[in-house]
């Protein structure tokens, strides 16, 4: 089983690791880094087995380097998104047990106030790197450590979704499941060490974790880029031009600024394959991005975190009529995908219900009810059907409602709240949240406030783009929060 | 409307400040928005507001990160670009 320590990285040489704009690092250089990260880990008496968070403002070289030292430590990866607010991200270290938090200097301030709330006796080792992965805190220690034997340490990672009780969800990523998902893909892209990946997601999305684990399984090339330069397709435009990545793997709204941003007739001939995930990629922007890059194959990866990728679809070029639904596929062949029907039969052939996933990239080995309603056609092939509970994704982020509406209801003023997502024309799917204000006296609250009271406690994609102010809530005939009626409404 | 660069400058700070990245803090306008927590769907925001408020279309091609990272910089190039 594949399992990322620092002799495998070693075992690359002098290969480029990770490329960026300004600079390039080989394997040899990353497993140097990284080992600093080990040692510093171990001298700090941060056990193999133990969780440890991981958070990169910059997303420097600084990133991969530490997750590198903290895999090859036998240590459990949390990513923390840099874009949080602290109390969020110190209430994930907290509920994971982090014995450390490892950060670039971007970080110092969102370091300090986590390590701050972190409770008088339970400590918290803060390592920072710089830009290039270099220690820059504590210093270095001198003696290397004893090896460990790791094959006994399950768990890779753990990663956060939206959870609908109002607090963030944990799931664990097994090192069999990431060796799982990877030896798949790898075999089926042919990814090779002549490769270059250009890793667009964020680390605490599974997609980066392709990125990650199965470019440095194969020794090609990871590019790192900041988020400021991907934050517009031009920007991604010009970072494949300067880069030429033969890999990217990325959200379908990524590919479609991609596509706005190219001038007319411009192609980027060297990209070979681009994986997509996280939402529906719409078929007529998808045929359009497809002619820009004339020599990709194209696949349509589809899985919850809870799964990973579990059913893919390699796109053929005959499909792209801008008009067809493009399917997710056949199950990968790690996974046991199954369809429950609405009266709990199990459907054989063709037929539409709810998928069940198993397998070793399924949390605790499945069956995994994905809430996903999905059809078997009569070619064997799996559609999305749409969510069978109110889990939307914003920019292919999960997000329940449930937690946006709990969070409002932390809100003194706030006696009850509905969270819908609606389709904006320029932004996607955004959040809208009706509120309805309780009738205590209290001061009347605003608009604003209430978005800035929830930017302190969720992630931005969280906090919905328009609140609105009720002195009730719709109820359907049988008093519930009728739903419909506020989607109507929004119209 | 005519609007100066000052006019636009202040619409935008207000704007970016209160309701893109919804901090209570001041923002100057020399201050790099993808340090204080810019991300594309921020850019696109204030593209929106731009447009709205300023009545012009700007396409993607157009958006160069770098000439957009303050208040002062997105003010310039809007300013810019109504004159055009």
């Amino acid at each position: 089983m594949f399992r990322l320590t620092l002799g495998a990285l070693t075992e690359h040489g002098a290969s480029p690791a990770l490329i960026s704009h300004k600079a390039s690092l080989s394997y040899t250089e990353l497993a140097e880094r990284a080992a600093v990260v080990t040692r510093t880990l171990r001298k700090g008496s941060v056990l193999p087995g133990s969780a440890v968070a991981l958070l990169s403002s910059g997303r420097g070289f600084d990133e991969a380097i530490s997750l590198c030292g903290i895999l090859a430590a036998g240590n459990i990866a949390v990513p923390l998104d840099a874009h949080a607010p602290p109390a969020r991200l110190a209430e994930m270290v907290r509920s994971r047990g982090c014995r450390a938090l490892i950060h670039d200097e971007g970080a110092q301030n969102i370091g300090a106030s986590i390590e701050s709330s972190i409770e008088e006796g339970a400590s918290l080792l803060r390592i920072v790197l710089d830009e290039q992965g270099t220690l820059s805190s504590p210093t270095v220690p001198s003696s290397p450590t004893r090896e460990i034997t790791l094959r006994d340490l399950s768990t890779a990672c753990i990663l956060h979704t939206s959870g609908s009780t109002g607090v963030p969800k944990p799931v664990p990523i097994s090192w069999a499941g990431l060796d799982a998902f990877t030896e798949f893909l790898v075999s089926e892209i042919n990814l090779t060490s002549q490769d270059r990946v250009l890793r667009v997601a964020e680390l605490v999305f599974d997609l980066a974790w392709f990125d990650h684990i199965a470019t440095f399984r194969v020794g090609a090339g990871l590019m790192c880029l900041g988020r400021k330069d991907l934050a517009s397709g031009r920007g991604t435009r010009d970072a494949i031009l300067a880069l030429n990545p033969s890999v990217i793997y990325g959200v379908p709204s990524l590919f479609i600024k991609l596509t706005a941003a190219l001038p007319p007739g411009e192609t980027l001939p060297n990209v070979r394959v681009v994986l997509f995930a996280g939402e529906v990629f719409p078929p007529k922007e998808l045929a359009a991005f497809a002619a820009r890059v004339p020599n990709a194959v194209l696949y349509n990866l589809y899985g919850p975190t809870e799964t990973n990728v579990c059913t893919y679809h390699r796109v053929s070029r005959e499909e792209l009529n801008g008009v067809g639904e493009i399917p997710i596929g056949k199950a990968c062949p790690y996974a046991s995908c199954s369809i429950v029907a609405d009266d709990g039969s199990l459907v054989e052939n063709a037929g539409a219900g709810e998928l069940y996933v198993s397998g070793p990239t399924t949390v605790g080995g499945g069956p995994y009810p994905t809430r996903d309603r999905v059809e078997r056609g009569a070619d064997g092939l799996y559609r999305f059907r749409g969510r069978i509970d109110r889990m939307v994704k914003i920019r292919g982020y999960r997000v329940e409602p449930g937690e946006v509406e709990s969070a409002l209801c932390t809100h003194a003023n706030v006696e009850q709240a509905a969270v819908i997502a609606i389709e904006d024309p320029r932004l996607g799917k955004v959040l809208h949240a009706y509120v309805a204000a309780k009738k205590n006296g209290n001061e009347p609250i605003a608009e604003r406030a209430l978005r800035m009271f929830l930017a302190e406690k969720l992630p931005p994609y969280m906090v919905p783009e328009k609140v609105f102010i009720l002195d009730d809530l719709p109820r359907t005939v049988t008093g519930k929060i009728d739903y419909q009626a506020l989607g109507q409404r929004a119209v | 409307m005519a609007h100066d660069l000052s006019t636009i400058t202040k619409a935008l700070k207000e704007h970016i400040q209160n309701e893109v990245l919804l901090r209570d803090t001041p923002l100057s306008t020399d201050e790099d928005l993808f340090a204080a927590g810019f991300d594309s769907m921020s850019l696109t925001r204030v593209m929106v507001f731009v447009e709205e408020q300023f009545g012009i279309q700007i396409p993607d091609s157009e958006l160069v990160i770098d000439e957009l990272s303050t208040v002062d910089k997105i003010a310039k190039f809007v300013h810019g670009y109504r004159s055009k």
